[in-house]
């Protein structure tokens, strides 16, 4: 069979950026591929202008050695496909990819690198679907990709650590935060901040944030979860109330904000769907942020000739991502008889350095995890699946049905089977049933993928 | 809302709902909609509620519009091109 390239990687972030770098050094045939119009993967987007002044300073300095790797690939003549799709991966590493013009055709390399990485997830309330309420990631997106701001004052709510993040950007760039509701309250932080300290530029970066945002004067307010976002089109206004010890609302604390824009964000979920449709196997490993694609030390996943790096292979951030890709890279310059000189010994370096990347992300993934109890303060009205407006009040009914797996709610009622193929809502669906079934989250059979993976026209995969 | 003191790409004509909307090169269409204070893009399909942009990456499919004549496009995942005739969802216009 000819072959179209050497290697195919999908993914134009961190680690597939990374292994491209390393596979063109050695000689190969490299094509990229990133339905994203910005080359970076989300942490760089259009990269420049946000790296400059006094806030965008950062210890851990992943966006500086980003920007270098963008520019090396340049000039080694690396070509980054924007905008374009991958729809299936088949039998003979065969990618079957939707150019940005909507032309379907196949690409079929030597070897496969996906390196898709990551999405937000959600904690869903009442009016959760307004125009207006915002992932933390999307309003990043519009200051890093369009230096628009999401609103002229922004609410944050959620978990983890990218809501300080986003209000440290937001002010620094001249908009005005209404507040920081942290789900988290200050004793769980500061025993998981104690989890961190191998991690010392992190730490800093951390603590930098902080201080900025003290200096900006931004309100950070712990325990807080979101009741219910309203308006009549669009988000006029949100009442969140604290939580006390026992996860229990106390009553008094309701606040009304009103506010256009209410970014959130409770955390990441690996994009394994191309793998899985590929047949990969996958493992529930809570520590790498739940369902995750089976590695081996060297990245390969259970099918042979196709890797794996990144965020999908556990979530752990940008510089975990670009070690893996480097270790795909070498791994794969091996596998097609070109290897890097020294890369035994590089390749050591670099698995002692993701293991304590992954140790970092182990503590995030822990940041982010809810307490099941969550669950039972859904509100009948909350709707769980947005493609198809599914409600809390049909997924109770439909349990009670007995429909208690993913695949089951999906046959009874329509969750999970709109335009984004359950990529919303299938980790929340999980923690739903986990939590009525008194299970573990891991329980339910990993998600069942197939082509095509992504919306298409059926005009272009016609004529492909 | 644009971003003081940043340099932009040159300035475009969008038609949104057949009305004249100022953009810049390189913006995301999603964003240049939020920049002339259209945050309402579509209905949902089952209960007609209105809706805008979630996750801003591609994933969610909230942001889906019509382009040029083609419905359901992400307008998160699309660049602002100069004369690009744009169609969402009232009320915001």
């Amino acid at each position: 069979m000819s072959r179209t390239c050497d290697v195919a990687i999908v993914g134009a972030g961190f680690a597939g950026l990374a292994a491209a770098d390393v596979l063109a050094g050695g000689g190969l045939d490299v094509r990229v591929f990133d339905e994203n119009p910005h080359v970076g993967g989300q942490l760089l987007r259009r990269p420049g202008w946000t790296s400059h002044g006094l806030g965008g300073f950062e210890f851990d300095g992943i966006r500086r050695t980003g920007l270098r790797l963008v520019r090396r690939l340049a000039r080694r003549g690396v070509k980054v496909n924007g905008g374009a799709q991958v729809l299936g991966l088949f039998p003979g590493q065969t990618l079957l990819v939707e150019d940005r013009d909507g032309r379907v055709s196949e690409v079929a390399p030597r070897c496969v690198l996906v390196a898709a990485g990551a999405r937000e997830t959600y904690l869903p309330f009442k009016g959760w679907t307004l125009p207006g309420v915002i992932s933390t990631g999307a309003a990043q997106i519009l200051i890093k990709s369009s230096g628009m701001l999401p609103a002229k004052e922004t609410l944050i709510g959620g978990l983890g650590p990218l809501q300080f993040v986003l209000a440290k950007e937001i002010s620094r760039h001249g908009g005005k935060v209404l507040a920081v509701l942290d789900h988290a309250g200050v004793s769980e932080r500061i025993r998981l901040l104690r989890m961190l300290p191998r991690n010392l530029p992190k730490l800093l970066d951390g603590a930098w944030i902080m201080a900025l945002l003290a200096y900006s004067g931004v309100r950070v307010r712990s325990r807080m979860r979101i009741l219910e976002a309203s308006g009549k089109t669009r988000l006029e206004s949100v009442v969140a109330a604290r939580a006390g010890g026992d996860g229990e609302i106390v009553s008094g604390t309701e606040t009304r904000y009103p506010t256009e824009c209410l970014a959130v964000g409770f955390g990441f979920a690996p994009n394994i769907e191309l793998l899985m449709q590929a047949g990969c196997a996958a493992e529930h490993l809570s520590e790498r942020g739940g369902w995750v694609v089976r590695v081996g030390d060297h990245l390969e996943t259970t099918l042979e000739n196709v890797f794996a790096a990144g965020e999908v292979t556990g979530i752990a951030g940008a510089r975990k991502s670009m070690i893996e890709g480097r270790i795909a890279g070498l791994a794969i310059l091996e596998r097609l008889e070109r290897p890097a000189p020294g890369a035994p010994r590089l390749v050591q370096g670099l698995a002692r350095e993701r293991r304590s990347e992954l140790r970092y992300g182990a503590v995030l993934n822990r940041m982010c995890r809810l307490p099941g109890d969550w669950v039972k303060g859904i509100h009948e009205e909350t709707i769980i699946c947005r493609c198809e407006d599914v409600r809390m009040a049909d997924i109770r009914k439909a349990m009670a049905d007995g429909f208690v797996t993913p695949g089951g709610l999906r046959r009874a009622c329509r969750c999970g089977m709109g335009n984004c193929q359950a990529r919303i809502c299938s980790p929340i669906i999980r923690d739903i049933l986990a939590a009525e079934t008194k299970s573990e989250p891991g329980r339910f059979r990993a998600p069942s993928v197939r082509p095509p993976i992504k919306a298409v026209r059926l005009g272009g995969l016609a004529a492909g | 809302m644009r971003i003081k003191k940043i340099p932009r790409g040159e300035e475009i004509t969008l038609f949104v709902n057949g009305k004249a909307v100022r953009a810049h090169r390189g913006e995301t269409v999603h964003a240049a909609l939020l920049g002339a204070g259209c945050r309402v893009l579509r209905k949902s399909k089952t209960d007609a509620e209105f809706r805008g942009f979630l996750c801003g990456m591609g994933v969610c499919y909230e942001c889906l519009i019509t382009i040029n004549g083609l419905a359901g496009e992400r307008s998160c995942m699309r660049l602002v091109e100069d004369g690009m005739e744009i169609w969402i969802d009232e009320p915001d216009l």
